[in-house]
């Protein structure tokens, strides 16, 4: 009877090697990933928990990770399914939608002269008056419309990477990148109005009166009555 | 093309996923029409605003970026020990049947050297007492008390784990969780069987291996092997010299465990047998381990 040789221990990177490489490929993405984490959750410690939650299961199915699309996507698929699992606060989502002016914010039609008023001619960027109600508008959309608008204005990612990250199909991301910021654009010309940077008032028409409502919201609501 | 048409498209248009054909037409169109080009400007102004406040409302740090990376790092270091692991228990798993003729040989040559060393000085009876009662607290002050680890050990005897390995052979793979070399000891001469091997866990430190025996007439031996400067067991004992060598023993709760210390390594074997048998036991194993 003669012994097997022992299977030699796998030649297996180190973990620090590991994790170094995990962080040059990804690592890139964090600020992204930090900015659109603060946007969904509402405040910075736990936005940090989030991503920090969302790397390490990054990490452990790096495998997973197809070479050659864009990480960015891979990510915030990542992130977007972390924030569902644990991190959501209804409350938050609740504020602006169910509150009673809510069908007053949609735009009507808006003369040219009122449009360049809210925008600063030389930077191409909106009026420094507008930039604090952005953010707060941006805040009010539901979380889906959020990243949605969040991956397509800011992250540049295309349709394609936007329905994956989502987990939706592309008719879908254009339907609520549509509509998200028909509300965006809302609620700035009403803020525009209230700071004196636009005269006539914008009147909202019938067809555009109808705030973004989640799905899963509505029939949430349809349960609870 | 008209403006509720282009309306109809300059999202698409700004996203940059509008066809070719399309984009031309929009862009005629654009030139030719100031609400559209207004219209759209806004579109843009939005997008680059949301773009610089919301990364604003979100800078960077550099104790954020070290805390992600030291996450990272330690979650990588776990996967490597889980892997390890895995590829630990496949191989123990695989379990070759191999070794059987190298067991008997040893167990044979051991027998053999045993009743040698029988003959030469079978006089196991010569006792000697020199407990150091301060030696024993100042090494137990650490872990787990005296009693305590006295307690733990009489535990696993009278509670034995289900063994991992029951191939002689595999008995030496113990050695990464216990760090310390564990040999395989036959108890063949003393008429006991080696029933299996795992580990014990030890609070606060690393794993005993534990070895298990029986004897033909019914009487369970498990031998313990340790990190003697971790696990200090002998300092719950009793003292006393056994063939030249100090041997550490007690009798606790009916049952007898007995120790002797070889360049770090602990070893120490717990029986329902008296105290002398334990030290005999042990003392057999030691020397078996010098001479292998």
């Amino acid at each position: 009877m003669t012994a097997e040789p022992e299977p030699s221990p796998h030649e297996a990177e180190s973990p620090e090697s590991a994790a170094a490489r995990f962080t040059d490929e990804f690592l890139p993405n964090l600020p992204a990933l930090l900015a659109v984490a603060v946007r969904l959750v509402g405040s910075r410690a736990e936005a940090e928990d989030l991503v920090q939650d969302t790397l390490l299961k990054a990490f452990r199915s790096r495998k997973q990770y197809r070479a050659g699309t864009n990480p960015r996507a891979w990510l915030m698929a990542i992130l977007r399914n972390t924030f569902l699992n644990g991190y959501r606060r209804r409350n938050l989502e609740r504020r602006v939608f169910d509150g009673p002016d809510a069908d007053a914010l949609a735009p009507g039609w808006v003369g040219a002269s009122s449009l360049r008023a809210i925008r600063d001619p030389h930077s191409g960027a909106l009026h420094n008056l507008l930039e604090a109600p952005l953010l707060t508008a941006i805040d009010e959309l539901p979380p889906e419309f959020k990243m949605t608008v969040q991956l397509a204005d800011i992250e540049e990612l295309s349709y394609r990477e936007i329905a994956e990250s989502m987990g939706c199909p592309i008719g879908t991301v254009m339907s609520r990148l549509h509509r998200g910021r028909r509300w965006l654009r809302a609620r700035l010309l009403q803020e525009a109005e209230a700071v004196g940077l636009v005269e006539e008032p914008a009147k909202p028409s019938p067809a555009e009166a109808t705030p973004p409502v989640e799905l899963s919201r509505y029939r949430g609501k349809k349960g609870a009555l | 093309m008209s403006c509720e048409r282009l309306r109809s498209l300059w999202e698409t248009f700004l996203d940059g996923e509008l066809p070719t054909g399309q984009v031309l037409e929009l862009q005629a169109h654009l030139d030719a029409c100031a609400d559209c080009s207004e219209s759209l400007a806004v579109s843009d102004a939005i997008r680059r605003t949301a773009r610089q406040v919301v990364y604003d409302d979100a800078p960077m740090t550099d104790a954020f970026r070290a805390r992600l990376e030291a996450a990272l790092v330690s979650e990588a270091r776990d996967e490597h020990d889980e892997l390890e692991r895995a590829r630990r228990r496949r191989w123990l798993s695989r379990a070759p049947q191999v070794s059987l003729g190298a067991a008997l040989a040893f167990a044979a040559a051991l027998l053999l050297w045993l009743r040698l060393d029988e003959t030469k000085d079978g006089d196991g009876q010569e006792l000697a007492r020199s407990g150091n009662p301060a030696d024993r607290e100042l090494s137990a002050s650490r872990m787990l008390g005296p009693q305590e680890l006295l307690d733990l050990f009489i535990d696993y005897h009278t509670a034995p784990p289900a063994p991992e390995v029951t191939e002689p052979k595999l008995v030496p793979e113990l050695e990464r969780d216990v760090g310390v070399k564990v040999p395989f000891p036959s108890l063949a001469a003393y008429g006991a069987e080696w029933q299996g091997g795992s580990l014990v866990h030890v609070p606060r430190t690393k794993p005993a291996a534990y070895l298990r025996y029986r004897t033909r007439d019914s009487h369970s031996v498990t031998v313990y092997v340790y990190n003697a400067s971790r696990i200090p067991l002998h300092a719950s004992l009793k003292q006393r010299m056994f063939r030249e060598e100090p041997v550490y023993e007690r009798s606790w709760r009916g049952y007898s465990i007995a120790a002797q210390l070889r360049q770090g390594v602990g070893y120490a074997v717990a029986t329902d047998l008296d105290e002398a048998r334990s030290a005999e036991l042990v003392n057999a194993i030691t020397r078996s381990v010098v001479q292998h």
